[in-house]
């Protein structure tokens, strides 16, 4: 809906879904784990019990999606197919694990965040499908999970860059850490490479800090009218850094 | 003195109708047969119109007019020109296109999306021309022109106003030291959250009938009169309620055209600009403003030179009359003795910048205000007494040669100063380090300009107040009610006062809403006319009596016999007797601004400054309020709960304006005119501590000592934060390139841009 408000999508049909029964839901299940469908606005998602005992980080990252209104009217499902690169959930979805569930006559796939983002306001789906539900799986015990965003001098403004983390740790060692970085280029970016040169390592200040250095020397953001490509990939490296930080303590 | 009304904080009489929704907006009216208005705006910043193709947009089902620079011919029966300083502006484009969302043509029809349809099929060849961007290099010689048939525009300057006073170069010689900086600001836009719209129809005998959200009913009548070659009187423009304007909604914006598509289609037309459009429909000026100031050892200021380079766009508009008030106030509120200012009105391919809350203060205000800081800092003086110390005070004379009156300068200053504890400023350290820092400002105002009011006294006891002071939220109709009931001698509370909303046929002259002047200006007029139709009231009343008018007293809506309390009659049934015997109206006249005001009423300042409390993340460089305190000084205070709303909201603005908004152009294209990607400050971006200081210096024009506030705040505000970032980070907010033309003195002290 909002890209035909800023005239960039002229559909000549437009189908709702609301009447569907079921993609209504936020459900979760020991094997599966999370299952938040289509129709589930942004706002239940941060209000749902089952989220924020199963899924704490997420219900707090919808919050900073839009305002008031379009939390209450937008979906979260939705804010991922829309596929602007500015999604704050995108990113945390990306450390997450989860999948989309689509459905066509053809039946069911489950596509991987990474098959899911194509590019900006492009993604996998194809077009004889419809996306059912997000599905995200049981954390590992012990996972501390993140979601930091910067959006310049206005709390409430579009995200500059959003960095989600989640760390399983042992005795201040690394024993995975996934890190995902929204909004700079067109699809989230990961960093896994990065983060297995710290397995098994202890999470000092310097260890965090070259860590930062090294992700960011790899993004090459898109730059616009929040930020140069020099400022972002600044603030990139600051908030990679500081997302670790978060996890580690 | 003490007052019945005045100073007290009454509820707003429109805050009911507006929280239930039931006010009425231009949006909200219909008109039988009524077509919607669309427009088509030029993509490129500077072309020749080689071609405007119509025809096939003209024959879409549902399209009633299409408008275009055909309909304009010479002698034709339409005057395609306007213009509020130069007759520069054209109701569509003729020959050339001078900023993108220029008007080419316009289409009424339907619905929207037909028009939309039909704009889409208008055929357009642009043979593009280079483009003037840069203000400052605009001006060179060898620069393209935007205009090479008005007289008034050379080298794309359009306006150049110079303030002198003693020998600027003697006052550099004697002074101990030399501050010389270059200070640029970027385009804002308003973005009042109501678009510029307007409803147009010829009616059955052929007037002209027009309802708009417009600041300037009777400017817009008059200009509508000359592209229509019609009288005034053949107009009439009625104003509803107004959701924001700030200085956005003066003069001619979609007016015209939705009444030339009316006169094509012979239909209702309705024209509603969409946000991407009100983005491209008047600006803030962006600036370049070279500064050099000079001072004694102990802080005295010596000498000052200004050169301020407006950007005014495409067209003149109202940027003449900003450039020149905002260097006739480069000196700030202080005694300078030698003064050099000059200021260039100068157009570029951007959309028309034009009046902006605060009009061109708050560009020169960043760099006056930052080099008092600058000052103080390097002398190691208070920042406060610096400029305390250097104030115009009561009775002085400004360098205008008006005279200053109603000052509270001082007072304010000390107020801001402890309000954030200034003394205890120090550079912070670490990653989040703390600044604080404090501005004022001065802004003249437009007293000069005239007020008609009416206060007429109904049979059933109501009051009804007849102004063409636009209500478009800062409270003008509660204030004129409480203004004409403090001298009626009525208590606000079970009377009621109906205003009559501004409509050129019932509502007499007022200049427009603009300049923080309606409570000055309109307020006189609306006390005269209660005084007026008081007297009369007396003078009915000590004819039922049979006693002297001058026996007689008022209080709380009854009139009686001095000293008889009791003997006596309210004004309801002074009415009820009156209406009686006679039809004719009981309605009292205010007039302001006639030859007798011109030669003793002494102009009112806005008098305003910001002190702020601030936190800066070194490492990504955001900023975060964590005080701010905004003052003015507002005469009186009719109504000090709209006062202090004034005054925040105004405050908002600067807040916006320095650490958020930026109307970006890429090769003239406006790359972030939406709201999705332009940042306006919302509740989480001012702080939570926001309080307000009132001082009050009475005006002795003023009704009851008022005069107008709202845009005394704003201008301080992006100076007192580049100062609190200066404390916290030791960096000045200013750019370094750029020289005085000819001189060859270097700024004495350097620093980082940013």
């Amino acid at each position: 809906m909002v890209l035909i408000r800023h005239q960039l999508f002229f559909p000549t049909e437009l189908i709702s879904l609301k009447r569907i029964a079921g993609l209504d839901r936020i459900t979760f299940d020991e094997n599966e784990g999370l299952r938040i469908g289509a129709l589930v606005t942004h706002a239940q998602v941060e209000h749902s019990p089952i989220v924020q005992q199963h899924c704490p980080a997420l219900a707090q990252c919808v919050h900073h999606v839009g305002n008031l209104r379009v939390r209450n009217m937008g979906t979260l499902v939705g804010d991922l197919c829309q596929a602007d690169n500015h999604s704050d959930p995108a990113p945390l979805l990306g450390v997450l694990g989860a999948r989309v569930r689509t459905r066509s006559l053809r039946g069911e796939r489950l596509l991987s965040m990474a098959e899911f983002h194509v590019d900006i306001y492009e993604t996998g789906v194809k077009e004889d499908e419809i996306v059912t539900e997000i599905v995200i799986p049981p954390p590992a015990p012990q996972a501390c999970t993140a979601y930091l965003r910067f959006s310049g001098n206005s709390p409430i403004d579009w995200p500059i860059l959003g960095v989600a983390g989640s760390l399983v740790a042992e005795d201040g060692q690394c024993k995975a850490l996934k890190i995902c970085v929204g909004s700079l280029t067109a699809v989230p970016l990961g960093f896994d490479s990065e983060a297995e040169e710290l397995k098994g390592k202890k999470l000092t200040p310097g260890m965090i800090k070259k860590f930062a250095r090294a992700c960011a020397a790899r993004i090459e953001p898109i730059d616009d009218t929040r930020g140069s490509e020099w400022y972002k990939k600044k603030v990139a490296e600051v908030y990679i850094r500081r997302t670790v930080e978060t996890l580690a303590k | 003195m003490g007052f019945q009304t005045v100073g007290k904080s009454i509820w707003r009489l429109d805050g009911e109708k507006k929280v239930r929704g039931q006010a009425l907006y231009t949006i909200d009216l219909k008109k039988e047969g009524m077509l919607h208005g669309r427009i088509l705006r030029s993509p490129v910043p500077h072309a020749r119109l080689v071609r405007v193709d119509t025809s096939e947009a003209a024959r879409l089902a549902g399209v009633h007019a299409v408008l275009s620079r055909d309909d304009f011919p010479e002698g034709g029966p339409l005057s395609p020109f306007f213009g509020r300083r130069m007759k520069d502006k054209t109701v569509v484009a003729l020959d050339k296109v001078r900023h993108v969302g220029d008007v080419v043509a316009a289409v009424a029809a339907v619905d929207v999306e037909t028009a939309d349809q039909a704009l889409r099929l208008i055929e357009v060849e642009y043979d593009e021309l280079p483009l003037v961007s840069d203000p400052v290099a605009a001006i060179e010689a060898e620069s393209p022109q935007l205009f090479d048939h008005l007289p008034e525009i050379k080298n794309n300057i359009c306006h150049h106003t110079t303030l002198k006073q003693g020998d600027i170069d003697k006052g550099f010689e004697e002074s101990d030291i030399i501050l010389e900086d270059t200070f640029r600001t970027p385009v804002a836009q308003h973005c009042h959250l109501e678009p510029h719209m307007a409803l147009a129809w010829f009616d059955e005998s052929g007037r002209l009938i027009v309802h708009t959200g417009t600041q300037t009913p009777y400017g817009v009548r008059k200009s509508l009169a000359e592209i229509f070659r019609m009288p005034e009187e053949q107009i009439r423009v009625v104003v509803p309620y107004v959701g924001g304007a700030y200085g956005a909604k003066s003069h001619l914006k979609v007016e015209h055209l939705a009444a030339a598509l009316a006169w094509k289609a012979k239909r209702p037309v309705r024209i509603q600009l969409r946000r991407e459009e009100v983005f491209l429909t008047v600006t803030k000026h962006a600036s370049v403003v070279r500064m050099k100031t000079g001072a004694k050892k102990d802080g005295t200021l010596m000498a000052r030179k200004a050169e301020l380079y407006y950007d005014t766009g495409a067209f003149a508009e109202n940027g003449p009359n900003v450039v020149h008030k905002a260097t006739l106030t480069s000196t700030g509120p202080y005694r300078i003795p030698h003064i050099q200012a000059d200021g260039f009105c100068i157009l570029t391919n951007k959309p028309s910048a034009g009046a902006f809350r605060g009009y061109g203060v708050p560009q020169v205000a960043l760099a006056y205000e930052t080099h008092m800081d600058a000052l103080a800092e390097r002398l190691g003086l208070d920042p406060v007494e610096v400029r305390i110390g250097n104030l115009l005070r009561e009775g002085d004379r400004h360098p205008t040669g008006a005279t200053m009156h109603s000052v509270g300068y001082e007072e304010l200053l000390r107020k801001l100063g402890a309000a954030i504890q200034l003394g205890a400023r120090r550079k912070g350290r670490g990653k989040r380090r703390r600044g604080r820092g404090i501005a004022c400002m001065i802004k003249a105002s437009n007293t000069e300009t005239q007020s008609e009011a009416k206060v007429q006294a109904n049979r059933d006891g109501t009051f009804t107040v007849l102004s063409a002071s636009v209500e478009m939220g800062q409270g003008a109709e509660t204030v004129m009610a409480q203004i004409a009931a403090e001298e009626l001698g009525v208590r606000m509370k079970g009377v009621t006062f109906v205003p009559q909303r501004p409509d050129t046929d019932l509502t007499p002259f007022d200049a427009m809403t603009t300049a923080s002047r309606s409570t000055f200006c309109m307020g006189n007029a609306v006390r005269r006319a209660a005084k007026n139709l008081r007297d009369r009231l007396v003078e009915f009343a000590a004819d039922l009596m049979e006693i002297s008018p001058q026996d007689l007293r008022v209080d709380n809506g009854r009139i009686f016999a001095a000293g008889a309390e009791s003997k006596g009659f309210t004004y309801k049934e002074v009415a009820a007797r009156y209406f009686a015997r006679n039809q004719e109206e009981l309605i009292g006249k205010g007039f302001y601004g006639d030859e007798e005001d011109q030669k003793t009423v002494l102009p009112f300042w806005l008098v305003g400054g910001c002190a702020v409390e601030l936190e800066v993340d070194t490492e990504t460089g955001a900023v975060k309020l964590r005080k701010l305190v905004a003052g003015s000084d507002a005469g009186k205070a009719i109504n000090p709960r709209l006062c202090e709303g004034q005054v925040r909201g105004d405050a908002t603005i600067g807040i916006g304006q320095a650490l958020l908004e930026e109307l970006q152009f890429v090769d003239g294209q406006p790359v972030n005119a939406s709201f999705l990607h332009y940042t306006l400050p919302s509740f989480q971006d001012v702080p939570d501590d926001f309080p307000v200081i009132l001082v009050e210096q009475p005006h002795k024009d003023g009704p009851f000592g008022a005069k107008g506030l709202a845009e005394s705040a704003l201008p301080a505000v992006p100076a007192a934060i580049a100062n609190a970032l200066h404390d916290a980070l030791g960096v000045r907010i200013k750019r370094d390139q750029g020289a005085f033309k000819g001189s060859n003195s270097s700024s004495r002290f350097t620093s980082r841009t940013t």
